[in-house]
Protein backbone atom coordinates (compact mmCIF):
# COMPACT_ATOMS: atom_id res chain seq x y z
CA UNK A 1 0.00 0.00 0.00
CA UNK A 2 0.96 3.61 -0.85
CA UNK A 3 0.25 6.47 1.72
CA UNK A 4 0.95 9.52 0.57
CA UNK A 5 0.26 12.41 3.30
CA UNK A 6 0.55 16.14 2.91
CA UNK A 7 2.83 15.77 0.15
CA UNK A 8 4.07 19.03 -1.69
CA UNK A 9 6.54 19.82 -4.49
CA UNK A 10 7.79 22.57 -6.34
CA UNK A 11 9.89 23.40 -9.21
CA UNK A 12 12.40 26.35 -8.19
CA UNK A 13 9.42 28.57 -6.88
CA UNK A 14 6.87 27.54 -9.00
CA UNK A 15 4.65 24.91 -6.56
CA UNK A 16 2.90 21.77 -8.94
CA UNK A 17 1.82 19.63 -5.89
CA UNK A 18 0.29 20.97 -2.34
CA UNK A 19 -0.70 19.11 0.61
CA UNK A 20 -1.86 16.05 -1.29
CA UNK A 21 -3.39 13.01 0.28
CA UNK A 22 -3.43 9.62 -1.38
CA UNK A 23 -4.11 6.27 -0.26
CA UNK A 24 -3.01 3.63 -2.99
CA UNK A 25 -4.76 0.09 -2.13
CA UNK A 26 -3.56 -2.86 -4.30
CA UNK A 27 -5.46 -5.03 -6.91
CA UNK A 28 -6.44 -1.73 -8.67
CA UNK A 29 -5.86 0.19 -11.51
CA UNK A 30 -5.74 3.59 -10.58
CA UNK A 31 -6.29 6.13 -13.67
CA UNK A 32 -4.42 9.32 -12.87
CA UNK A 33 -6.10 12.09 -14.72
CA UNK A 34 -5.33 16.51 -14.86
CA UNK A 35 -4.50 18.81 -17.29
CA UNK A 36 -1.35 19.86 -18.94
CA UNK A 37 1.32 20.86 -16.20
CA UNK A 38 -0.87 20.09 -13.01
CA UNK A 39 1.80 17.36 -11.67
CA UNK A 40 0.86 13.78 -12.97
CA UNK A 41 4.14 12.46 -14.11
CA UNK A 42 5.66 14.48 -10.98
CA UNK A 43 3.36 12.91 -8.19
CA UNK A 44 4.25 9.29 -10.52
CA UNK A 45 7.85 10.53 -10.30
CA UNK A 46 7.52 11.18 -6.50
CA UNK A 47 5.79 7.87 -5.92
CA UNK A 48 8.54 5.98 -7.67
CA UNK A 49 11.52 7.58 -6.23
CA UNK A 50 12.61 9.53 -8.88
CA UNK A 51 12.34 12.88 -7.15
CA UNK A 52 12.33 13.88 -3.47
CA UNK A 53 9.36 15.50 -1.58
CA UNK A 54 9.94 18.69 -0.52
CA UNK A 55 7.36 18.32 2.31
CA UNK A 56 5.09 15.72 3.74
CA UNK A 57 5.74 11.82 3.36
CA UNK A 58 5.52 8.82 0.59
CA UNK A 59 5.75 5.44 2.16
CA UNK A 60 5.28 2.71 -0.25
CA UNK A 61 5.12 -0.42 2.12
CA UNK A 62 7.59 1.36 4.92
CA UNK A 63 9.55 2.32 2.50
CA UNK A 64 10.34 6.04 1.32
CA UNK A 65 10.99 5.44 -2.53
CA UNK A 66 13.33 8.32 -2.58
CA UNK A 67 16.15 6.03 -0.67
CA UNK A 68 15.66 3.99 -3.81
CA UNK A 69 16.23 0.55 -1.54
CA UNK A 70 16.76 -2.81 -4.28
CA UNK A 71 14.52 -4.67 -2.24
CA UNK A 72 11.72 -1.66 -3.14
CA UNK A 73 12.99 -0.90 -6.40
CA UNK A 74 12.66 -4.69 -7.31
CA UNK A 75 9.24 -4.79 -6.78
CA UNK A 76 8.15 -2.11 -8.78
CA UNK A 77 8.57 -0.52 -12.54
CA UNK A 78 8.49 2.56 -13.73
CA UNK A 79 7.61 3.43 -17.42
CA UNK A 80 8.45 7.29 -18.75
CA UNK A 81 6.28 8.70 -21.35
CA UNK A 82 9.60 8.33 -23.55
CA UNK A 83 11.67 5.08 -23.46
CA UNK A 84 15.64 5.41 -24.13
CA UNK A 85 16.65 3.93 -27.27
CA UNK A 86 19.10 1.09 -26.08
CA UNK A 87 22.06 -0.16 -28.00
CA UNK A 88 21.36 -3.90 -27.77
CA UNK A 89 18.67 -6.50 -28.89
CA UNK A 90 15.29 -6.43 -27.51
CA UNK A 91 15.81 -9.77 -26.22
CA UNK A 92 18.75 -9.93 -24.84
CA UNK A 93 18.34 -6.60 -23.41
CA UNK A 94 15.28 -7.91 -21.40
CA UNK A 95 17.02 -11.34 -20.30
CA UNK A 96 19.69 -9.12 -19.00
CA UNK A 97 17.38 -6.67 -17.19
CA UNK A 98 15.22 -8.91 -16.58
CA UNK A 99 17.46 -10.72 -13.45
CA UNK A 100 17.23 -7.71 -11.02
CA UNK A 101 13.14 -8.46 -10.81
CA UNK A 102 12.52 -11.52 -8.76
CA UNK A 103 9.13 -12.04 -10.82
CA UNK A 104 10.68 -11.54 -14.20
CA UNK A 105 9.02 -13.97 -16.96
CA UNK A 106 11.49 -13.92 -20.02
CA UNK A 107 8.03 -16.01 -21.87
CA UNK A 108 6.27 -14.05 -20.85
CA UNK A 109 8.12 -10.81 -22.24
CA UNK A 110 7.96 -12.80 -25.53
CA UNK A 111 4.41 -13.83 -25.58
CA UNK A 112 3.74 -10.08 -25.23
CA UNK A 113 6.04 -8.88 -28.12
CA UNK A 114 4.69 -11.78 -30.29
CA UNK A 115 1.42 -10.28 -29.42
CA UNK A 116 2.43 -7.03 -30.26
CA UNK A 117 3.93 -7.79 -33.14
CA UNK A 118 7.58 -6.83 -32.28
CA UNK A 119 10.56 -8.99 -33.69
CA UNK A 120 12.57 -9.58 -30.36
CA UNK A 121 15.71 -9.88 -32.37
CA UNK A 122 15.26 -6.67 -33.26
CA UNK A 123 17.84 -4.09 -32.17
CA UNK A 124 16.19 -1.54 -29.60
CA UNK A 125 17.65 1.65 -31.38
CA UNK A 126 16.64 0.76 -34.61
CA UNK A 127 13.04 0.09 -34.22
CA UNK A 128 10.51 2.43 -34.81
CA UNK A 129 8.77 5.08 -31.78
CA UNK A 130 5.87 2.58 -31.20
CA UNK A 131 7.97 -0.78 -31.30
CA UNK A 132 10.25 0.55 -28.74
CA UNK A 133 7.51 1.35 -26.75
CA UNK A 134 5.75 -1.65 -27.25
CA UNK A 135 9.20 -3.61 -25.93
CA UNK A 136 9.38 -1.74 -22.92
CA UNK A 137 5.10 -2.37 -21.81
CA UNK A 138 6.36 -6.16 -22.44
CA UNK A 139 9.42 -5.89 -20.51
CA UNK A 140 7.20 -3.78 -17.35
CA UNK A 141 4.18 -6.28 -17.16
CA UNK A 142 6.74 -9.44 -17.64
CA UNK A 143 8.64 -7.88 -14.56
CA UNK A 144 5.74 -8.67 -12.33
CA UNK A 145 6.23 -6.01 -9.80
CA UNK A 146 3.71 -5.21 -7.04
CA UNK A 147 3.71 -2.24 -8.29
CA UNK A 148 3.37 -0.62 -11.60
CA UNK A 149 4.11 3.26 -12.61
CA UNK A 150 2.74 3.98 -16.58
CA UNK A 151 3.05 6.96 -18.16
CA UNK A 152 0.77 7.76 -20.80
CA UNK A 153 1.46 3.97 -21.56
CA UNK A 154 -0.89 4.43 -24.98
CA UNK A 155 1.14 7.43 -26.69
CA UNK A 156 2.58 6.55 -29.72
CA UNK A 157 0.76 3.04 -29.89
CA UNK A 158 -1.76 2.23 -33.11
CA UNK A 159 -5.21 1.23 -32.85
CA UNK A 160 -4.88 -2.70 -32.47
CA UNK A 161 -1.78 -2.09 -30.00
CA UNK A 162 -4.16 0.05 -27.50
CA UNK A 163 -6.60 -3.12 -27.38
CA UNK A 164 -3.88 -5.38 -27.05
CA UNK A 165 -2.25 -3.32 -24.18
CA UNK A 166 -5.65 -3.63 -22.27
CA UNK A 167 -6.12 -6.63 -22.65
CA UNK A 168 -2.42 -7.28 -21.57
CA UNK A 169 -2.67 -5.41 -18.68
CA UNK A 170 -5.22 -7.42 -17.77
CA UNK A 171 -3.89 -10.90 -18.49
CA UNK A 172 -0.18 -10.42 -16.78
CA UNK A 173 -0.84 -8.55 -13.71
CA UNK A 174 -1.32 -10.34 -10.61
CA UNK A 175 -4.71 -9.43 -8.59
CA UNK A 176 -2.37 -7.77 -5.61
CA UNK A 177 -0.57 -5.59 -7.73
CA UNK A 178 -1.03 -1.91 -7.77
CA UNK A 179 -1.28 -0.21 -11.20
CA UNK A 180 -0.92 3.60 -11.77
CA UNK A 181 -1.20 5.08 -14.90
CA UNK A 182 -1.10 8.81 -15.54
CA UNK A 183 -3.15 9.41 -18.83
CA UNK A 184 -4.60 12.16 -21.77
CA UNK A 185 -6.19 9.09 -23.91
CA UNK A 186 -9.13 8.02 -21.21
CA UNK A 187 -11.09 6.36 -24.12
CA UNK A 188 -8.55 3.89 -24.41
CA UNK A 189 -8.47 2.78 -20.99
CA UNK A 190 -11.77 4.00 -19.59
CA UNK A 191 -12.80 -0.21 -19.28
CA UNK A 192 -10.10 -0.91 -17.02
CA UNK A 193 -8.98 1.80 -15.06
CA UNK A 194 -10.79 1.58 -11.50
CA UNK A 195 -10.55 4.02 -9.23
CA UNK A 196 -10.12 7.44 -10.56
CA UNK A 197 -7.80 10.00 -9.70
CA UNK A 198 -8.23 13.82 -11.04
CA UNK A 199 -5.50 16.16 -10.25
CA UNK A 200 -6.34 19.51 -9.93
CA UNK A 201 -3.69 22.68 -9.59
CA UNK A 202 -1.82 21.11 -6.95
CA UNK A 203 -4.73 19.27 -5.25
CA UNK A 204 -6.65 16.36 -5.73
CA UNK A 205 -9.72 17.04 -6.85
CA UNK A 206 -10.95 13.47 -6.85
CA UNK A 207 -9.95 10.52 -6.04
CA UNK A 208 -13.05 7.58 -5.94
CA UNK A 209 -13.92 4.05 -7.50
CA UNK A 210 -16.34 3.81 -10.56
CA UNK A 211 -18.99 2.58 -8.57
CA UNK A 212 -18.87 5.39 -6.06
CA UNK A 213 -18.86 7.67 -9.15
CA UNK A 214 -22.19 5.86 -10.77
CA UNK A 215 -23.66 5.95 -6.80
CA UNK A 216 -23.16 10.18 -6.90
CA UNK A 217 -23.32 11.03 -10.27
CA UNK A 218 -25.89 10.39 -13.61
CA UNK A 219 -24.26 9.73 -17.12
CA UNK A 220 -27.15 10.59 -19.20
CA UNK A 221 -26.91 9.32 -22.77
CA UNK A 222 -30.26 10.53 -24.09
CA UNK A 223 -31.31 13.24 -26.58
CA UNK A 224 -33.26 16.17 -24.59
CA UNK A 225 -30.70 18.46 -22.90
CA UNK A 226 -31.07 19.11 -19.59
CA UNK A 227 -30.01 22.86 -18.01
CA UNK A 228 -29.14 21.93 -14.71
CA UNK A 229 -26.41 19.47 -15.42
CA UNK A 230 -22.67 19.76 -14.80
CA UNK A 231 -21.67 19.27 -18.00
CA UNK A 232 -23.11 18.50 -20.92
CA UNK A 233 -21.66 17.57 -24.64
CA UNK A 234 -23.66 17.12 -27.50
CA UNK A 235 -23.21 13.89 -29.38
CA UNK A 236 -23.65 12.49 -33.14
CA UNK A 237 -27.35 11.80 -32.29
CA UNK A 238 -28.05 13.23 -29.19
CA UNK A 239 -26.13 14.66 -25.50
CA UNK A 240 -24.00 13.32 -22.77
CA UNK A 241 -24.89 14.88 -19.62
CA UNK A 242 -23.68 14.32 -15.98
CA UNK A 243 -26.11 15.01 -13.16
CA UNK A 244 -25.89 14.38 -9.38
CA UNK A 245 -27.37 11.00 -8.85
CA UNK A 246 -30.36 11.72 -7.15
CA UNK A 247 -32.40 8.83 -7.81
CA UNK A 248 -29.56 5.87 -7.27
CA UNK A 249 -29.67 5.70 -11.07
CA UNK A 250 -27.39 3.30 -12.41
CA UNK A 251 -25.17 4.49 -15.59
CA UNK A 252 -22.51 3.94 -17.40
CA UNK A 253 -19.41 6.44 -16.08
CA UNK A 254 -17.81 8.32 -19.32
CA UNK A 255 -14.63 9.43 -18.00
CA UNK A 256 -14.42 12.07 -20.45
CA UNK A 257 -17.84 13.93 -18.94
CA UNK A 258 -16.64 12.97 -15.94
CA UNK A 259 -13.06 15.22 -16.32
CA UNK A 260 -15.06 17.80 -17.59
CA UNK A 261 -17.86 17.88 -15.08
CA UNK A 262 -15.37 17.77 -12.04
CA UNK A 263 -13.32 20.72 -13.77
CA UNK A 264 -16.17 23.28 -14.39
CA UNK A 265 -17.94 22.29 -11.02
CA UNK A 266 -14.38 22.05 -8.12
CA UNK A 267 -15.74 22.69 -5.16
CA UNK A 268 -19.05 20.71 -6.03
CA UNK A 269 -17.33 17.44 -7.23
CA UNK A 270 -14.58 18.26 -3.96
CA UNK A 271 -17.16 18.41 -1.71
CA UNK A 272 -19.50 15.21 -2.76
CA UNK A 273 -16.76 13.03 -2.79
CA UNK A 274 -14.69 14.04 0.23
CA UNK A 275 -17.85 12.79 2.40
CA UNK B 1 23.89 -5.04 4.77
CA UNK B 2 22.21 -6.61 2.02
CA UNK B 3 20.20 -2.89 1.60
CA UNK B 4 23.83 -1.51 0.72
CA UNK B 5 25.68 -4.76 -0.52
CA UNK B 6 24.74 -7.86 -1.62
CA UNK B 7 27.61 -9.58 -3.31
CA UNK B 8 25.25 -11.61 -5.93
CA UNK B 9 23.34 -8.36 -7.12
CA UNK B 10 26.37 -6.91 -7.32
CA UNK B 11 28.05 -9.19 -9.60
CA UNK B 12 24.33 -9.43 -12.02
CA UNK B 13 25.01 -5.62 -11.87
CA UNK B 14 28.54 -5.53 -12.42
CA UNK B 15 27.91 -7.74 -15.42
CA UNK B 16 25.18 -5.84 -16.79
CA UNK B 17 27.51 -2.56 -16.53
CA UNK B 18 29.82 -4.63 -18.51
CA UNK B 19 27.57 -5.85 -21.25
CA UNK B 20 26.42 -2.06 -21.48
CA UNK B 21 30.49 -0.75 -21.72
CA UNK B 22 30.65 -3.22 -24.87
CA UNK B 23 27.57 -2.12 -26.29
CA UNK B 24 28.56 1.38 -26.01
CA UNK B 25 32.23 1.29 -25.82
CA UNK B 26 33.78 -1.31 -28.04
CA UNK B 27 34.00 -0.15 -31.03
CA UNK B 28 35.54 3.23 -30.05
CA UNK B 29 37.76 1.29 -28.09
CA UNK B 30 39.18 -1.20 -30.14
CA UNK B 31 39.79 2.19 -32.75
CA UNK B 32 41.67 4.11 -30.30
CA UNK B 33 43.95 0.62 -29.34
CA UNK B 34 44.80 0.38 -33.05
CA UNK B 35 46.42 4.03 -32.52
CA UNK B 36 49.81 2.97 -32.12
CA UNK B 37 49.16 0.97 -35.78
CA UNK B 38 47.51 4.31 -37.37
CA UNK B 39 50.35 6.53 -36.20
CA UNK B 40 52.88 4.27 -37.86
CA UNK B 41 51.03 4.02 -41.19
CA UNK B 42 50.56 7.79 -41.45
CA UNK B 43 54.64 7.96 -40.55
CA UNK B 44 55.35 5.61 -43.40
CA UNK B 45 52.47 7.02 -45.47
CA UNK B 46 54.66 10.57 -45.07
CA UNK B 47 57.59 8.85 -45.32
CA UNK B 48 56.66 7.46 -48.45
CA UNK B 49 55.92 11.01 -50.25
CA UNK B 50 58.84 12.77 -49.08
CA UNK B 51 61.26 10.44 -49.07
CA UNK B 52 60.11 7.91 -51.33
CA UNK B 53 60.79 5.22 -49.40
CA UNK B 54 58.27 3.69 -47.34
CA UNK B 55 60.88 2.73 -44.61
CA UNK B 56 59.78 4.60 -41.54
CA UNK B 57 61.38 4.41 -38.33
CA UNK B 58 59.44 5.09 -35.13
CA UNK B 59 61.45 6.41 -32.03
CA UNK B 60 59.85 5.78 -27.91
CA UNK B 61 58.66 9.34 -28.16
CA UNK B 62 56.07 8.93 -31.03
CA UNK B 63 55.42 5.63 -29.26
CA UNK B 64 54.45 6.93 -26.26
CA UNK B 65 52.62 9.54 -27.63
CA UNK B 66 50.26 7.32 -29.53
CA UNK B 67 49.58 5.99 -26.27
CA UNK B 68 49.11 8.87 -24.53
CA UNK B 69 46.59 10.47 -26.79
CA UNK B 70 44.66 7.24 -26.98
CA UNK B 71 44.63 7.17 -23.00
CA UNK B 72 43.81 10.98 -22.67
CA UNK B 73 40.98 10.88 -25.40
CA UNK B 74 39.38 7.56 -24.13
CA UNK B 75 39.43 9.44 -20.32
CA UNK B 76 37.04 12.05 -21.78
CA UNK B 77 34.87 10.80 -24.02
CA UNK B 78 34.30 7.08 -22.41
CA UNK B 79 32.04 8.36 -19.11
CA UNK B 80 30.30 10.65 -21.36
CA UNK B 81 29.46 7.36 -23.58
CA UNK B 82 28.57 5.42 -20.93
CA UNK B 83 27.15 7.61 -17.92
CA UNK B 84 26.13 10.42 -20.03
CA UNK B 85 22.65 9.53 -20.64
CA UNK B 86 22.15 9.52 -16.62
CA UNK B 87 21.46 12.99 -16.69
CA UNK B 88 18.89 12.45 -19.61
CA UNK B 89 15.37 11.65 -18.73
CA UNK B 90 14.51 8.34 -20.88
CA UNK B 91 17.55 6.69 -19.85
CA UNK B 92 18.25 8.16 -16.65
CA UNK B 93 15.37 7.11 -15.18
CA UNK B 94 15.67 3.73 -16.71
CA UNK B 95 19.33 3.46 -14.75
CA UNK B 96 17.80 4.74 -11.53
CA UNK B 97 15.34 2.54 -10.91
CA UNK B 98 17.42 -0.54 -11.69
CA UNK B 99 17.02 -2.25 -8.31
CA UNK B 100 20.57 -2.38 -7.27
CA UNK B 101 21.78 0.09 -4.24
CA UNK B 102 23.00 3.39 -4.95
CA UNK B 103 26.73 2.20 -3.68
CA UNK B 104 26.88 -0.57 -6.20
CA UNK B 105 25.90 1.13 -8.80
CA UNK B 106 28.85 3.16 -7.69
CA UNK B 107 30.90 0.42 -7.28
CA UNK B 108 30.56 -0.86 -10.74
CA UNK B 109 30.90 2.29 -12.21
CA UNK B 110 34.34 3.14 -10.36
CA UNK B 111 35.48 -0.78 -11.17
CA UNK B 112 34.54 -0.32 -15.16
CA UNK B 113 36.44 2.99 -15.11
CA UNK B 114 39.14 2.57 -13.10
CA UNK B 115 40.18 -1.07 -13.54
CA UNK B 116 38.04 -2.65 -16.87
CA UNK B 117 38.76 0.34 -19.37
CA UNK B 118 42.08 1.04 -18.55
CA UNK B 119 43.01 -2.83 -18.31
CA UNK B 120 41.33 -3.20 -21.54
CA UNK B 121 42.85 0.00 -23.65
CA UNK B 122 46.43 -0.90 -22.19
CA UNK B 123 46.08 -4.41 -23.34
CA UNK B 124 45.53 -3.44 -26.75
CA UNK B 125 47.91 -0.75 -26.71
CA UNK B 126 50.61 -2.29 -25.51
CA UNK B 127 49.23 -5.48 -27.49
CA UNK B 128 49.25 -3.65 -30.61
CA UNK B 129 52.43 -1.93 -30.08
CA UNK B 130 54.35 -5.32 -29.36
CA UNK B 131 52.62 -6.15 -32.86
CA UNK B 132 54.34 -3.72 -34.54
CA UNK B 133 57.69 -3.99 -32.74
CA UNK B 134 57.63 -8.29 -33.90
CA UNK B 135 56.62 -7.07 -36.71
CA UNK B 136 58.93 -4.52 -37.98
CA UNK B 137 62.01 -5.23 -35.51
CA UNK B 138 63.93 -2.36 -37.54
CA UNK B 139 61.68 0.76 -38.26
CA UNK B 140 59.57 0.38 -34.84
CA UNK B 141 62.19 -0.63 -32.41
CA UNK B 142 61.48 -1.91 -29.38
CA UNK B 143 58.20 -2.31 -27.68
CA UNK B 144 56.99 -0.30 -24.67
CA UNK B 145 56.37 -3.37 -22.99
CA UNK B 146 60.26 -3.67 -23.00
CA UNK B 147 60.31 0.29 -21.39
CA UNK B 148 57.64 -0.62 -19.09
CA UNK B 149 59.51 -3.62 -17.72
CA UNK B 150 63.23 -1.71 -17.59
CA UNK B 151 62.44 1.69 -17.22
CA UNK B 152 64.14 2.02 -13.33
CA UNK B 153 67.13 0.18 -14.64
CA UNK B 154 67.47 2.54 -17.57
CA UNK B 155 66.86 5.65 -15.36
CA UNK B 156 69.83 3.89 -13.33
CA UNK B 157 71.61 3.64 -15.73
CA UNK B 158 71.20 7.54 -17.11
CA UNK B 159 71.15 9.76 -14.17
CA UNK B 160 73.18 7.34 -11.83
CA UNK B 161 70.87 8.15 -9.13
CA UNK B 162 69.74 4.81 -6.87
CA UNK B 163 65.84 5.53 -7.34
CA UNK B 164 62.75 3.14 -7.65
CA UNK B 165 59.54 4.28 -9.35
CA UNK B 166 56.50 2.73 -8.83
CA UNK B 167 55.04 3.00 -12.23
CA UNK B 168 51.84 0.76 -12.10
CA UNK B 169 50.94 3.31 -9.48
CA UNK B 170 51.77 6.38 -11.19
CA UNK B 171 49.88 5.25 -14.58
CA UNK B 172 47.32 3.96 -12.19
CA UNK B 173 47.21 7.62 -10.82
CA UNK B 174 47.46 9.12 -13.52
CA UNK B 175 44.81 7.42 -15.06
CA UNK B 176 42.35 8.12 -12.32
CA UNK B 177 42.85 11.75 -12.07
CA UNK B 178 42.12 11.96 -15.77
CA UNK B 179 39.00 10.36 -15.89
CA UNK B 180 37.34 10.93 -12.68
CA UNK B 181 36.61 14.52 -13.34
CA UNK B 182 35.44 13.54 -16.51
CA UNK B 183 33.35 10.93 -15.12
CA UNK B 184 31.49 13.66 -12.44
CA UNK B 185 31.02 15.88 -15.39
CA UNK B 186 29.88 13.43 -17.62
CA UNK B 187 27.18 13.10 -14.72
CA UNK B 188 26.78 16.42 -13.84
CA UNK B 189 26.08 18.53 -16.86
CA UNK B 190 23.49 17.80 -19.20
CA UNK B 191 25.05 19.43 -21.93
CA UNK B 192 28.28 19.43 -23.59
CA UNK B 193 29.63 17.13 -21.17
CA UNK B 194 33.47 17.17 -21.93
CA UNK B 195 33.73 20.87 -22.96
CA UNK B 196 32.19 21.88 -19.80
CA UNK B 197 34.25 19.63 -17.66
CA UNK B 198 37.43 20.91 -19.21
CA UNK B 199 36.60 24.28 -19.07
CA UNK B 200 35.92 23.65 -14.88
CA UNK B 201 38.93 22.05 -15.05
CA UNK B 202 40.87 24.83 -16.60
CA UNK B 203 39.08 27.25 -13.73
CA UNK B 204 40.00 25.02 -11.24
CA UNK B 205 43.60 25.10 -12.29
CA UNK B 206 43.62 28.64 -12.53
CA UNK B 207 42.27 29.36 -9.37
CA UNK B 208 44.63 27.04 -7.59
CA UNK B 209 47.68 28.84 -9.79
CA UNK B 210 46.83 32.09 -8.26
CA UNK B 211 46.77 30.26 -4.69
CA UNK B 212 49.98 29.00 -5.06
CA UNK B 213 51.49 32.02 -6.15
CA UNK B 214 49.92 33.89 -3.15
CA UNK B 215 51.22 31.24 -1.15
CA UNK B 216 54.79 30.60 -2.68
CA UNK B 217 54.86 34.52 -2.21
CA UNK B 218 54.27 34.27 1.69
CA UNK B 219 56.58 31.61 2.40
CA UNK B 220 60.05 32.10 2.74
CA UNK B 221 62.24 29.51 0.62
CA UNK B 222 65.77 29.66 1.57
CA UNK B 223 67.31 28.75 -1.51
CA UNK B 224 70.99 28.41 -0.08
CA UNK B 225 69.77 26.06 2.11
CA UNK B 226 67.94 24.25 -0.36
CA UNK B 227 71.19 23.92 -2.29
CA UNK B 228 73.13 22.57 0.66
CA UNK B 229 70.37 20.18 1.26
CA UNK B 230 70.85 19.47 -2.68
CA UNK B 231 74.86 18.19 -2.06
CA UNK B 232 73.74 15.97 1.00
CA UNK B 233 72.28 13.13 2.53
CA UNK B 234 69.00 15.62 2.99
CA UNK B 235 68.41 15.73 -0.38
CA UNK B 236 66.97 11.89 -0.49
CA UNK B 237 65.22 13.46 2.57
CA UNK B 238 63.49 16.07 0.68
CA UNK B 239 62.70 13.64 -2.39
CA UNK B 240 60.85 11.26 -0.04
CA UNK B 241 58.56 14.01 1.22
CA UNK B 242 57.88 15.75 -1.31
CA UNK B 243 56.55 12.62 -2.96
CA UNK B 244 54.40 11.85 0.08
CA UNK B 245 53.16 14.95 -0.41
CA UNK B 246 52.35 14.56 -3.98
CA UNK B 247 50.92 11.23 -3.38
CA UNK B 248 49.16 12.47 -0.22
CA UNK B 249 47.62 15.29 -2.53
CA UNK B 250 46.70 13.29 -5.57
CA UNK B 251 44.81 10.53 -3.36
CA UNK B 252 43.02 12.92 -1.53
CA UNK B 253 41.89 14.78 -5.00
CA UNK B 254 40.87 11.28 -6.01
CA UNK B 255 39.11 10.41 -3.09
CA UNK B 256 37.19 13.69 -3.16
CA UNK B 257 36.21 12.97 -6.66
CA UNK B 258 35.07 9.31 -6.22
CA UNK B 259 32.80 10.91 -3.21
CA UNK B 260 30.58 13.77 -5.51
CA UNK B 261 30.39 11.02 -7.81
CA UNK B 262 28.38 9.03 -5.11
CA UNK B 263 26.86 12.20 -4.13
CA UNK B 264 25.81 12.84 -7.78
CA UNK B 265 24.19 9.35 -7.86
CA UNK B 266 22.56 9.52 -4.55
CA UNK B 267 21.23 12.74 -5.60
CA UNK B 268 19.98 12.43 -9.32
CA UNK B 269 16.70 13.02 -9.79
CA UNK B 270 14.56 12.71 -12.84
Amino acid sequence: MIKVENLAFSYGSAPVLQNVNLTLEPGKIYGLLGENGVGKTTLLTLLCGLKKARQGTVLSDGFIPYDRLPEFLQNQYFLPDEVAPVNSVAETWAKDCGKFWPGYDHSVFLELLSLFEVNPSLKMNAMSAGQLKKSYISFALACRPSYLFLDEPTNGLDIPSKAQFRSAVMKYTSEDSTIVISTHQVRDLENIIDPIIILDRQDVLLNASMEEIQEKLFFDYGTTLHPESLYSEQLPGGFIQVYLNQGALVSKVNIEALFNAAHSHKELIKGIFSK
Amino acid sequence: MNKIFSPSRFGKYFLHDLVTARNNFLVSGLILGCLPVVIFAVNSLFNRLITGSWTAYVNPVNQVTSVIVATIVASMVFPAKMYGSLTERRAGSSWLMMPASNFEKWLSMCLVCLLVLPVFLGVLLLGTDSALSALFPMNYGRSLVYWLFNANSLIRDSTGLDISINIPAIIFIEWAECILPFLLGAIFFRKSKVAKTFLALMLLGLVFSILSIVFAGNVNIDFNELQSMADSAGARRLIDSLNILISAVSLAYIAALLGLVFLRIKTLKH
